[in-house]
């Protein structure tokens, strides 16, 4: 995938290497929660533009967790925009393609679960979710969390436990299925 | 312990970072409330979903000018267990065609040997009847007619080719190419 080209001069040079260099997070990111290669090149592509206008602006004292942040809204609005396009819950989507070597009813279980994840993280504050991306995929520990987000840690564990709390409302449902059959 | 600093012990203990002397008390506060039990097996089994999900492929961000090309990494693989059968092949390989320019290199050798041979055999023979040659020949010892021997490979190949013209190629070509007077 090519990005659009951005100028990278001498000052904007080393916003540049960040980026390059937390390229695989952002697109980690992207695709937890889009679950599609493609999308979350998309959203890669859509940071990059955003990052690179901000840092024109005033670079970000956190990098990694402006981009973390503004990876999640922008995949949060591609979610937004594929309800949109199809009129329905996240829920009802179903795999567009499985991954090569997954068995298709697999497949499909997780895309559906995906789903559901997609949509509950949407409901979730701009800070729970990336408390939430932060803690349970990169594996932060709530110090670093805190000093990334600039939260005290405190606020940072309560954000972890109140969108766990509400993820797994989504889920429920899901759940109860599950243990009736 | 207050509901707030249940939570924060919650997120400790669902993020790893519990520490072993709050571990009593929290596991009290557990079994003395079902709620708060509830709440964190809820968080529990929300975690294992959202570590369900596939993880994404690792890519890679490079410059191409003032381009930005995100592909995926190339994986360096392991080696496996059969990892020198690719050496094993080229070597067989390699063996395969040494083994054949051997054998078609003896195979010349005999051949040449077997022609000596049945040159040395067919060199004069008092038993031979008189031998003037073949017919239409008249290369230079085709004027012998005193009943002397032919000595000269040209002879020999032409008396061979006498005897059996459909395999005498080479005498054929010989008497073709020979100096007329």
């Amino acid at each position: 995938m090519t990005v659009p080209s951005v100028d990278t001069d001498a000052k904007a040079d080393s916003p540049a290497r960040t980026f390059d260099d937390l390229a695989n997070d952002i697109y980690g990111w992207a695709y937890r929660v889009l679950g599609r290669h493609h999308d979350a090149l998309d959203v890669v592509q859509d940071v990059f533009v955003k990052w690179d206008r901000q840092c024109r602006k005033e670079p970000p004292r956190q990098p990694r967790g402006w981009l973390r942040r503004a990876t999640l809204n922008r995949s949060i609005d591609v979610v937004r925009q594929r309800r949109g396009q199809r009129g329905g819950d996240a829920i009802a989507e179903r795999a567009e393609c499985v991954e090569p070597g997954r068995p298709r009813l697999v497949g499909m279980e997780q895309d559906e679960l995906r789903a559901d994840v997609a949509v509950a993280l949407d409901q979730l504050t701009e800070l729970q979710r990336a408390v939430l991306v932060a803690k349970v995929y990169d594996e932060l520990t709530f110090a670093q969390i805190g000093a990334e987000l600039d939260l005290a840690v405190s606020t940072a564990k309560t954000h972890y436990v109140r969108a766990l709390a509400r993820v797994g409302e989504r889920l429920r449902p899901r759940w109860d299925q599950e243990d009736l059959s | 312990m207050n509901r707030e600093e249940f939570e924060q012990k919650m997120a400790e203990a669902l993020g790893g970072e519990l520490a072993e002397t709050d571990r009593a008390a929290f596991e009290a506060a557990l079994a003395a409330h079902d709620d708060w039990r509830r709440a964190y097996e809820g968080a529990k089994r929300t975690l294992d979903a959202l570590a369900s999900l596939s993880a994404p492929r690792q890519v890679t961000a490079r410059r191409e000018g003032d381009r930005l090309v995100i592909e995926p990494a190339s994986v360096a693989r392991p080696a496996r267990a059969g990892g020198a059968g690719r050496w094993r092949i080229a070597a067989a390989i390699l063996i395969a065609f040494t083994a054949g320019y051997a054998a078609h290199a003896l195979l010349i050798l005999r051949e040449g040997l077997v022609a000596r041979e049945q040159l040395v055999h067919v060199t004069p023979d008092e038993n031979v009847p008189k031998d003037t040659g073949p017919a239409g020949y008249d290369g230079p010892d085709a004027a012998n007619d005193e009943g002397a021997p032919f000595h000269s490979l040209e002879t020999a190949l032409a008396r061979a080719h006498a005897r059996r013209p459909s395999s005498s190629a080479l005498a054929k070509a010989l008497i073709a190419v020979a100096p007329r007077p």
